[in-house]
Protein backbone atom coordinates (compact mmCIF):
# COMPACT_ATOMS: atom_id res chain seq x y z
CA UNK A 1 0.00 0.00 0.00
CA UNK A 2 2.73 2.30 0.85
CA UNK A 3 5.14 1.29 -2.23
CA UNK A 4 1.81 2.20 -4.56
CA UNK A 5 1.11 5.22 -2.66
CA UNK A 6 4.86 6.23 -3.43
CA UNK A 7 4.62 5.84 -7.04
CA UNK A 8 1.23 7.27 -7.35
CA UNK A 9 2.44 10.60 -5.41
CA UNK A 10 4.41 12.88 -8.41
CA UNK A 11 0.52 11.52 -10.11
CA UNK A 12 -1.07 13.19 -7.36
CA UNK A 13 0.72 16.55 -7.25
CA UNK A 14 0.43 16.84 -11.09
CA UNK A 15 -3.42 16.52 -10.47
CA UNK A 16 -3.14 19.32 -7.64
CA UNK A 17 -1.54 21.42 -10.01
CA UNK A 18 -3.67 21.14 -12.80
CA UNK A 19 -6.84 21.47 -10.75
CA UNK A 20 -4.97 24.31 -8.69
CA UNK A 21 -4.40 25.67 -12.68
CA UNK A 22 -7.97 24.77 -13.31
CA UNK A 23 -9.34 26.50 -10.24
CA UNK A 24 -7.78 29.72 -11.13
CA UNK A 25 -8.49 29.43 -14.92
CA UNK A 26 -12.25 29.60 -14.04
CA UNK A 27 -11.84 32.28 -10.91
CA UNK A 28 -10.31 34.92 -13.48
CA UNK A 29 -13.02 33.74 -16.28
CA UNK A 30 -15.71 34.35 -13.85
CA UNK A 31 -14.23 37.45 -12.27
CA UNK A 32 -13.80 39.12 -16.01
CA UNK A 33 -17.02 38.41 -17.00
CA UNK A 34 -18.45 41.57 -17.69
CA UNK A 35 -21.02 42.50 -14.74
CA UNK A 36 -24.09 43.73 -16.78
CA UNK A 37 -24.43 41.34 -20.12
CA UNK A 38 -27.48 41.86 -21.87
CA UNK A 39 -26.83 39.00 -24.50
CA UNK A 40 -29.42 38.20 -27.30
CA UNK A 41 -32.60 39.39 -24.15
CA UNK A 42 -33.10 42.78 -26.06
CA UNK A 43 -33.92 41.47 -29.59
CA UNK A 44 -35.55 38.47 -27.58
CA UNK A 45 -37.72 40.87 -25.63
CA UNK A 46 -38.47 42.90 -29.32
CA UNK A 47 -39.38 39.98 -31.03
CA UNK A 48 -41.68 38.25 -28.43
CA UNK A 49 -44.92 39.46 -29.87
CA UNK A 50 -43.91 38.08 -32.95
CA UNK A 51 -43.45 34.62 -31.30
CA UNK A 52 -46.42 33.64 -30.34
CA UNK A 53 -45.80 33.05 -26.82
CA UNK A 54 -45.60 35.77 -23.67
CA UNK A 55 -42.92 33.41 -21.65
CA UNK A 56 -39.14 34.45 -22.89
CA UNK A 57 -37.57 30.87 -22.38
CA UNK A 58 -40.54 28.68 -24.21
CA UNK A 59 -39.87 31.67 -27.12
CA UNK A 60 -36.22 30.80 -27.44
CA UNK A 61 -37.17 26.95 -26.84
CA UNK A 62 -40.01 26.64 -29.34
CA UNK A 63 -39.72 29.61 -31.66
CA UNK A 64 -36.00 31.45 -31.95
CA UNK A 65 -34.25 28.42 -31.46
CA UNK A 66 -36.68 24.98 -32.12
CA UNK A 67 -34.12 23.64 -33.91
CA UNK A 68 -32.31 22.81 -30.56
CA UNK A 69 -35.27 21.61 -29.19
CA UNK A 70 -35.79 19.04 -32.27
CA UNK A 71 -32.83 17.37 -32.48
CA UNK A 72 -33.41 17.34 -28.44
CA UNK A 73 -36.51 15.30 -29.18
CA UNK A 74 -34.30 13.48 -31.28
CA UNK A 75 -31.18 12.59 -28.97
CA UNK A 76 -34.48 11.28 -26.55
CA UNK A 77 -35.52 8.94 -28.97
CA UNK A 78 -31.85 7.29 -29.80
CA UNK A 79 -31.38 6.93 -26.19
CA UNK A 80 -34.15 4.89 -25.68
CA UNK A 81 -33.34 2.91 -29.43
CA UNK A 82 -29.95 2.62 -27.58
CA UNK A 83 -31.46 0.86 -24.04
CA UNK A 84 -33.96 -1.01 -26.09
CA UNK A 85 -31.16 -2.80 -28.36
CA UNK A 86 -29.20 -3.65 -25.11
CA UNK A 87 -31.56 -5.24 -22.55
CA UNK A 88 -32.68 -8.49 -22.16
CA UNK A 89 -36.55 -9.58 -21.61
CA UNK A 90 -38.16 -7.37 -18.76
CA UNK A 91 -38.63 -9.45 -15.70
CA UNK A 92 -41.84 -9.73 -13.36
CA UNK A 93 -41.55 -7.59 -10.15
CA UNK A 94 -40.22 -9.68 -7.30
CA UNK A 95 -42.72 -9.07 -4.63
CA UNK A 96 -46.30 -7.01 -4.37
CA UNK A 97 -45.76 -3.26 -3.88
CA UNK A 98 -46.48 -2.09 -0.24
CA UNK A 99 -50.22 -0.95 0.91
CA UNK A 100 -48.34 2.97 1.20
CA UNK A 101 -46.85 2.50 -2.18
CA UNK A 102 -50.33 1.19 -3.69
CA UNK A 103 -52.69 4.24 -2.36
CA UNK A 104 -49.89 6.77 -2.67
CA UNK A 105 -49.80 5.78 -6.28
CA UNK A 106 -53.22 5.89 -6.71
CA UNK A 107 -53.56 9.15 -4.79
CA UNK A 108 -50.77 10.77 -6.79
CA UNK A 109 -51.33 9.69 -10.43
CA UNK A 110 -54.18 11.63 -11.07
CA UNK A 111 -52.86 14.52 -9.63
CA UNK A 112 -49.59 14.19 -11.63
CA UNK A 113 -51.30 13.92 -14.64
CA UNK A 114 -53.19 17.04 -14.17
CA UNK A 115 -50.03 18.99 -13.32
CA UNK A 116 -48.09 17.73 -16.78
CA UNK A 117 -51.09 19.41 -18.23
CA UNK A 118 -51.17 22.46 -16.19
CA UNK A 119 -47.45 23.09 -16.65
CA UNK A 120 -47.86 22.26 -20.46
CA UNK A 121 -50.43 25.27 -20.46
CA UNK A 122 -48.59 27.55 -18.09
CA UNK A 123 -45.55 27.12 -20.24
CA UNK A 124 -46.71 29.99 -22.80
CA UNK A 125 -46.52 32.48 -20.36
CA UNK A 126 -44.97 31.43 -17.14
CA UNK A 127 -41.83 28.96 -16.21
CA UNK A 128 -43.19 25.68 -17.23
CA UNK A 129 -42.86 23.87 -20.62
CA UNK A 130 -42.75 20.21 -22.70
CA UNK A 131 -39.51 19.08 -20.77
CA UNK A 132 -40.86 20.12 -17.49
CA UNK A 133 -44.51 18.47 -18.13
CA UNK A 134 -43.18 15.55 -19.68
CA UNK A 135 -40.76 14.63 -16.57
CA UNK A 136 -43.72 15.38 -14.15
CA UNK A 137 -45.84 12.91 -16.51
CA UNK A 138 -42.95 10.26 -16.96
CA UNK A 139 -42.70 10.52 -12.64
CA UNK A 140 -46.38 9.54 -12.60
CA UNK A 141 -44.90 6.56 -14.98
CA UNK A 142 -42.30 5.68 -12.56
CA UNK A 143 -44.52 5.19 -9.87
CA UNK A 144 -47.25 3.38 -11.66
CA UNK A 145 -43.99 0.75 -13.16
CA UNK A 146 -43.19 0.99 -9.52
CA UNK A 147 -46.33 -0.67 -7.99
CA UNK A 148 -46.04 -3.53 -10.56
CA UNK A 149 -47.98 -1.96 -13.35
CA UNK A 150 -47.54 -2.88 -17.19
CA UNK A 151 -48.87 -1.08 -20.49
CA UNK A 152 -51.18 -3.94 -21.05
CA UNK A 153 -49.57 -5.87 -24.34
CA UNK A 154 -52.24 -4.80 -26.62
CA UNK A 155 -50.38 -1.14 -26.44
CA UNK A 156 -47.16 -1.93 -26.27
CA UNK A 157 -46.63 -2.51 -30.08
CA UNK A 158 -47.83 0.20 -32.72
CA UNK A 159 -49.40 2.42 -29.74
CA UNK A 160 -46.58 2.74 -27.81
CA UNK A 161 -44.09 3.47 -30.55
CA UNK A 162 -46.67 5.81 -32.14
CA UNK A 163 -46.84 7.75 -28.26
CA UNK A 164 -42.59 7.65 -28.43
CA UNK A 165 -42.05 9.31 -32.00
CA UNK A 166 -45.22 11.81 -31.62
CA UNK A 167 -43.43 14.60 -30.30
CA UNK A 168 -40.50 14.63 -32.63
CA UNK A 169 -43.09 13.25 -35.66
CA UNK A 170 -45.36 16.28 -35.23
CA UNK A 171 -41.92 18.76 -34.78
CA UNK A 172 -40.72 16.90 -38.10
CA UNK A 173 -44.10 17.54 -40.00
CA UNK A 174 -44.39 20.93 -38.59
CA UNK A 175 -41.63 22.00 -40.33
CA UNK A 176 -41.34 20.23 -43.31
CA UNK A 177 -45.24 21.57 -44.11
CA UNK A 178 -43.67 25.34 -43.10
CA UNK A 179 -40.83 24.47 -45.79
CA UNK A 180 -43.65 23.58 -48.63
CA UNK A 181 -45.65 26.40 -47.73
CA UNK A 182 -42.83 28.82 -48.39
CA UNK A 183 -41.64 29.51 -45.45
CA UNK A 184 -37.54 28.69 -43.78
CA UNK A 185 -37.20 26.30 -41.52
CA UNK A 186 -39.68 26.33 -38.47
CA UNK A 187 -40.32 30.29 -39.13
CA UNK A 188 -44.03 29.95 -38.12
CA UNK A 189 -46.34 32.62 -39.55
CA UNK A 190 -46.62 35.00 -36.24
CA UNK A 191 -50.83 34.37 -36.64
CA UNK A 192 -50.52 30.99 -35.35
CA UNK A 193 -47.67 30.54 -33.95
CA UNK A 194 -48.78 30.24 -30.47
CA UNK A 195 -51.37 27.44 -31.86
CA UNK A 196 -48.30 25.81 -33.30
CA UNK A 197 -46.31 25.68 -30.15
CA UNK A 198 -48.88 24.69 -28.31
CA UNK A 199 -49.74 21.05 -30.87
CA UNK A 200 -45.77 20.56 -30.97
CA UNK A 201 -45.34 20.78 -26.73
CA UNK A 202 -48.62 18.94 -26.00
CA UNK A 203 -46.80 15.64 -28.58
CA UNK A 204 -43.01 16.76 -26.94
CA UNK A 205 -44.98 16.39 -23.69
CA UNK A 206 -46.36 12.95 -24.53
CA UNK A 207 -43.66 11.36 -25.71
CA UNK A 208 -41.39 12.47 -23.60
CA UNK A 209 -43.10 11.03 -20.76
CA UNK A 210 -43.36 8.21 -22.49
CA UNK A 211 -39.54 8.10 -23.15
CA UNK A 212 -38.27 8.75 -19.92
CA UNK A 213 -40.89 6.43 -18.40
CA UNK A 214 -39.88 3.43 -20.88
CA UNK A 215 -35.93 4.57 -20.08
CA UNK A 216 -36.73 3.76 -16.31
CA UNK A 217 -38.65 0.12 -17.49
CA UNK A 218 -34.87 -0.65 -18.82
CA UNK A 219 -36.26 -2.85 -21.85
CA UNK A 220 -38.40 -3.10 -24.86
CA UNK A 221 -42.30 -4.49 -23.59
CA UNK A 222 -43.20 -7.29 -25.34
CA UNK A 223 -45.93 -7.06 -27.96
CA UNK A 224 -48.69 -8.89 -28.20
CA UNK A 225 -51.09 -9.54 -30.00
CA UNK B 1 -32.41 41.24 4.24
CA UNK B 2 -29.34 41.02 2.01
CA UNK B 3 -27.10 39.86 4.29
CA UNK B 4 -30.22 37.17 4.51
CA UNK B 5 -29.72 36.48 1.14
CA UNK B 6 -25.79 36.60 1.43
CA UNK B 7 -25.79 33.78 4.36
CA UNK B 8 -28.23 31.32 2.29
CA UNK B 9 -26.50 31.42 -0.69
CA UNK B 10 -23.34 31.08 1.28
CA UNK B 11 -24.63 27.73 3.13
CA UNK B 12 -26.53 26.65 -0.43
CA UNK B 13 -22.84 26.90 -1.83
CA UNK B 14 -20.98 25.38 0.42
CA UNK B 15 -23.69 22.51 0.81
CA UNK B 16 -23.78 21.50 -2.87
CA UNK B 17 -20.19 21.67 -2.96
CA UNK B 18 -20.03 19.41 0.13
CA UNK B 19 -23.13 16.85 -1.66
CA UNK B 20 -20.85 16.50 -4.56
CA UNK B 21 -17.65 15.75 -2.78
CA UNK B 22 -19.20 13.19 -0.56
CA UNK B 23 -21.34 11.29 -3.82
CA UNK B 24 -18.34 11.74 -5.44
CA UNK B 25 -15.95 9.87 -2.75
CA UNK B 26 -18.55 7.63 -1.23
CA UNK B 27 -17.77 4.17 -1.41
CA UNK B 28 -21.31 3.06 -0.62
CA UNK B 29 -23.16 3.34 -4.20
CA UNK B 30 -26.47 3.62 -2.68
CA UNK B 31 -25.33 6.62 -0.52
CA UNK B 32 -23.73 7.96 -3.04
CA UNK B 33 -27.05 8.14 -5.49
CA UNK B 34 -28.84 9.27 -2.57
CA UNK B 35 -26.19 12.15 -2.01
CA UNK B 36 -26.72 12.92 -5.88
CA UNK B 37 -30.36 13.14 -5.69
CA UNK B 38 -30.40 15.85 -2.27
CA UNK B 39 -27.56 17.40 -4.55
CA UNK B 40 -30.08 17.82 -7.61
CA UNK B 41 -32.57 19.08 -4.93
CA UNK B 42 -30.65 21.78 -3.70
CA UNK B 43 -29.14 22.25 -7.83
CA UNK B 44 -32.73 23.37 -8.34
CA UNK B 45 -33.01 25.43 -5.13
CA UNK B 46 -29.64 27.22 -6.60
CA UNK B 47 -31.33 27.41 -10.02
CA UNK B 48 -34.32 29.50 -8.07
CA UNK B 49 -31.95 32.32 -6.62
CA UNK B 50 -30.31 32.83 -9.69
CA UNK B 51 -33.90 33.59 -11.24
CA UNK B 52 -33.77 30.99 -13.57
CA UNK B 53 -37.24 28.92 -12.11
CA UNK B 54 -37.55 27.65 -15.78
CA UNK B 55 -33.98 25.41 -15.18
CA UNK B 56 -35.15 24.91 -11.76
CA UNK B 57 -38.01 22.38 -12.55
CA UNK B 58 -36.48 20.52 -15.00
CA UNK B 59 -33.20 20.24 -12.39
CA UNK B 60 -35.49 19.10 -9.99
CA UNK B 61 -37.74 17.12 -11.94
CA UNK B 62 -35.10 15.34 -14.21
CA UNK B 63 -31.90 15.61 -12.55
CA UNK B 64 -33.09 14.87 -9.36
CA UNK B 65 -36.12 12.66 -9.74
CA UNK B 66 -35.70 10.78 -12.62
CA UNK B 67 -31.54 10.39 -12.97
CA UNK B 68 -32.10 9.63 -9.16
CA UNK B 69 -34.80 6.48 -10.28
CA UNK B 70 -32.33 5.65 -13.11
CA UNK B 71 -29.56 5.44 -11.02
CA UNK B 72 -31.57 3.35 -8.17
CA UNK B 73 -32.92 0.60 -10.78
CA UNK B 74 -29.43 0.57 -12.02
CA UNK B 75 -28.12 -0.55 -9.16
CA UNK B 76 -30.53 -2.78 -8.79
CA UNK B 77 -29.68 -4.69 -11.80
CA UNK B 78 -25.67 -4.50 -11.01
CA UNK B 79 -26.57 -6.38 -7.95
CA UNK B 80 -28.33 -8.89 -9.43
CA UNK B 81 -26.33 -9.56 -11.60
CA UNK B 82 -23.49 -9.84 -9.61
CA UNK B 83 -25.34 -11.29 -6.98
CA UNK B 84 -24.42 -8.95 -4.08
CA UNK B 85 -26.29 -7.50 -2.08
CA UNK B 86 -28.34 -3.82 -2.09
CA UNK B 87 -24.86 -2.00 -3.15
CA UNK B 88 -23.89 -1.92 -0.19
CA UNK B 89 -19.90 -2.84 -0.77
CA UNK B 90 -18.49 -0.47 1.99
CA UNK B 91 -14.67 0.39 1.38
CA UNK B 92 -14.57 -0.52 -2.43
CA UNK B 93 -15.54 1.86 -4.42
CA UNK B 94 -16.23 -0.13 -7.75
CA UNK B 95 -19.54 -1.58 -6.29
CA UNK B 96 -20.46 -4.48 -7.28
CA UNK B 97 -19.21 -5.49 -10.46
CA UNK B 98 -18.16 -8.48 -12.00
CA UNK B 99 -14.02 -8.14 -10.78
CA UNK B 100 -14.94 -8.02 -6.90
CA UNK B 101 -16.76 -11.06 -6.82
CA UNK B 102 -13.19 -12.54 -8.62
CA UNK B 103 -10.95 -10.63 -6.04
CA UNK B 104 -12.68 -10.18 -2.61
CA UNK B 105 -11.13 -6.82 -1.01
CA UNK B 106 -8.39 -6.61 1.18
CA UNK B 107 -10.38 -6.97 4.57
CA UNK B 108 -12.19 -9.85 3.02
CA UNK B 109 -8.76 -11.58 2.06
CA UNK B 110 -7.50 -10.80 5.78
CA UNK B 111 -10.46 -12.51 7.25
CA UNK B 112 -10.13 -15.40 5.12
CA UNK B 113 -6.56 -15.87 5.77
CA UNK B 114 -7.00 -15.36 9.47
CA UNK B 115 -9.91 -18.17 9.33
CA UNK B 116 -7.67 -20.67 7.11
CA UNK B 117 -4.00 -20.51 9.20
CA UNK B 118 -4.78 -18.83 12.76
CA UNK B 119 -1.74 -16.56 12.60
CA UNK B 120 -1.26 -12.78 11.47
CA UNK B 121 -1.36 -11.82 8.14
CA UNK B 122 1.02 -8.82 7.81
CA UNK B 123 0.58 -6.47 4.87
Amino acid sequence: MTERGKKQLPFRLLLVALLFVLTAGLGYAVLTLPSQAPGLSNPVVANLEASGVSNPVTAVLLNFRAYDTLLELGVLLLALFGVWSLAAVPECRESPPGPVLDGLSRLLVPWLILVAGYLLWAGAHAPGGAFQAGSVLAAAGVLLLLTGWRLDTRFSGLPLRMSLVAGLGVFVVVAVVLILMGGRLLEYPPSFAGALILLIEAAATLSIGMTLAALFLGARPEAGP
Amino acid sequence: MTLLHWAFDAVLGFSLLWLAWQALASPDLFRAIVLFIAFGLLMALAWVRLDAPDVALAEAAIGAGLTGALLLTTLARLDKSSGRGFGRTLGHPSGGNNRDVIHPSKKETKALHKKDTGTEVHD
